[in-house]
């Protein structure tokens, strides 16, 4: 009896498994869609069908016009209020002023770009997102070369500004954090005000080559025991930058603004796509077997993945700009010296960096129509983006909206990167490579004052000195 | 269409008309919507028009007829009351003067914004303008102040000499 049970339980379990599979197939809804207008259609004619059709629509069309209609809507208002709360972030603006004896790697980098990774602040409800438009605030970390003097800046959200500054005071004791005025307000509003002080500027985007699971080459990959063959991939970039001349101003942005710590989940099929091994059938007839294969490099590759997506990440934009005398105007040094350097950090089984030029200040290859005017355009938009280190919009109707008929806005793209590989391309350098002279540093060493020293005076009078 | 005529009759027809009448309202209401906030979200754009060459800037209004007539309302209002009406005047005159600065293309929330855009070497009664536009932005501001008939003559006469410098009255 259990068996005939058992018998009928299993009969009705694969019907069951079939017809799930089966309405899980878009195939099979085509499929009947077709069966069924085959079966309906002899019994109407096309006149019926028709007036059917139509007087359906003249009941209805009032429902089907409201849900396009309200989702429009929807991503419009998210657009504007996200757009509006961007501009009113209140920001800090530091300088990180680097001693000339530091031993710290890349390391210590990773840890205060974990805590800053844990900052992000998602819109909670619904009226965060829709009234506030509130959306994840967003650091930048910049490189600038101001006619061959490196210096190191970040800007941070003023309610974020106190974690920030105990991260680094914790990691790296010996480099300053000094509040200072935007750079970027020493340059004129606008593409048209650096034209009127005969200067030109170029720029572009970089992203990632490959899919973001894919790590770049980070500093695990450059590290090594002894000091002697210690490499720091951030030199060469510090060498290109520091050969600009007086006039010129050069500087990688990087934004970076914290992403969900589930961002790996995206990669889950890829993942698995990866581990799955590869089997190749060896042997003829009686001895015919499969074999699993993993060549190293296979190995290795889904090793780095993982590794990967096991950190938390930050969406991240790099910008390059570059801005000169139009007498000294050379782009080519910088454009080919920038893809040099970032190249470091490309490998064939893993990911790498390229240019998104569309983003920057070309027009790419067609140049027929109105070029001047495009290109003025271009670069103007792009301008704007650096100077006010905006991210782009999350939606493809925010992207429509801030865009113009000649300069559109879509290029711009952010990538996932997480907190390991971010710290190899932004980090204060260590010693071995400050023996680069261009760099602005601390001349001394600097301690804090040892505790418990008695204070002199009310709560309110040392607010100034925190 | 025989349907709709049914549906009247239908138990339910009149929850039928009450849901058409809400969904149509809601989708005016959406409607309506949707243009204001496209609108204030492509007000938003940053703004870079290519801009106007000064000298063209300069000759825009160039002529205009309508503006001479205004210009000469102004003018005669001021005569009418003393002394109110000199104060009046130097107010309307000031915004008279800030819709053409609008009109030439220049962008800004107020006239200073506007003024620091144009160039003085370009523009002669540039600093002229400034001078009256503080002795308005006196009388605008500050509590007690009165305006004499000289000084009020004096800000009309800076305001027409801008006037007619960019042609728009003539010498």
């Amino acid at each position: 009896m259990a068996s005939h049970l058992r018998m009928f339980k299993d009969f009705f379990h694969h019907i069951g498994v079939f017809i799930t599979e089966f309405f899980q197939k878009e195939e099979s809804w085509v499929f009947l869609f077709f069966l069924a207008t085959a079966v309906a259609v002899p019994f109407f004619t096309a006149n019926d069908i028709l007036n059917t059709v139509l007087s359906f629509i003249a009941l209805t069309w009032w429902f089907w016009i409201f849900s396009p209609l309200f989702l429009l809507l929807r991503a419009v208002i998210l657009y504007v209020r996200q757009e509006r709360f961007k501009r009113s972030v209140k920001t800090a603006f530091f300088e990180l002023n680097i001693p000339r004896e530091m031993e710290t790697n890349p390391k210590a980098m990773e840890q205060i770009l974990s805590t800053m990774q844990s900052l992000r602040s998602a819109p909670r409800s619904i009226g965060d997102k829709y009234f506030k438009g509130k959306v994840p605030l967003w650091f930048s970390f910049e490189l600038v070369s101001f006619g061959g003097k490196m210096r190191f800046f970040m800007r941070v959200p003023e309610e974020n500004k106190g974690v920030v500054e105990a991260a680094f005071f914790s990691y790296y004791t010996d480099v300053e954090l000094v509040e200072v005025n935007d750079y970027m307000d020493t340059f004129p509003k606008n593409v048209k005000g650096l034209h009127e002080q005969d200067k030109e500027i170029w720029g572009t985007e970089y992203i990632l080559a490959r899919e973001e699971a894919y790590p770049i080459k980070t500093y695990t990959h450059f590290e090594s025991e002894s000091e002697a063959k210690q490499l720091d991939p951030i030199s060469n970039m510090l060498e290109v930058l520091g050969k600009v001349r007086n006039e010129e101003t050069v500087g990688i942005q990087i934004l970076a603004q914290p992403a969900d710590s589930d961002w790996s989940e995206k990669w889950e099929n890829l993942l698995t796509e990866l581990r799955t091994p590869k089997t190749v059938d060896v042997g003829k007839g009686e001895d015919k077997k499969s074999v699993s294969m993993h060549s190293p490099g296979h190995e290795e590759t889904l090793k780095e993945v993982e590794k990967n997506l096991s950190k938390p990440a930050f969406e991240t934009i790099i910008r390059i700009f570059y801005v000169s005398p139009k007498d000294i105007f050379a782009d080519s040094y910088i454009k080919s010296g920038i893809s040099g350097a970032f190249n470091q950090y490309s490998s064939r089984n893993f990911n790498a960096f390229k240019s998104n030029s569309d983003a920057g200040t070309g027009i790419g290859g067609f140049k027929f129509f109105k070029k001047d005017e495009r290109t003025n355009y271009r670069k103007e938009m792009f301008f704007y983006n650096v100077r006010n280190r905006m991210l782009p919009p999350e939606s493809w109707i925010g992207k429509l909206l801030s865009s113009y008929l000649l300069a559109s806005n879509f290029a711009s793209k952010k990538f996932t990167m997480n907190i390991e590989a971010l710290a190899t391309i932004f980090h204060p350098p260590a010693s071995f490579v400050l023996t680069a002279p261009h760099m602005k540093r601390v001349e001394s060493r600097k301690t804090g004052p040892q505790s418990g020293l008695d204070i002199f005076g009310e709560e309110h009078e040392i607010e100034k000195f925190k | 269409m025989e349907i709709i005529q049914n549906i009247e009759t239908l138990p339910w027809g009149n929850i039928f008309y009450l849901l058409r009448d809400l969904f149509i309202v809601l989708d005016i209401a959406s409607l309506f919507l949707l243009i204001y906030f496209i609108r204030q979200a492509l007000s938003m754009r940053p703004k870079f028009k290519i801009p106007k060459d000064h000298f063209e800037r300069k000759e825009m209004l160039k002529g205009d007829k309508e503006l001479i007539k205004r210009w000469s309302e102004i003018k005669k209002k001021s005569t009418l009351h003393p002394p109110q009406s000199y104060s009046l005047a130097v107010i309307e005159a000031d915004t008279f003067i800030d819709s053409l600065l609008t009109r030439m293309g220049l962008e800004g929330k107020t006239m200073k914004e506007k003024l620091d855009q144009l160039d003085p070497e370009e523009i002669v009664t540039l600093k002229t303008l400034w001078r009256v536009h503080r002795i308005r932005n006196m009388l605008v501001h500050t509590a007690g102040f009165t305006l004499s008939e000289k000084q009020a003559q004096e800000v009309l006469d800076g305001y027409e000499m801008f006037l007619k410098e960019l042609e728009i009255i003539e010498t």
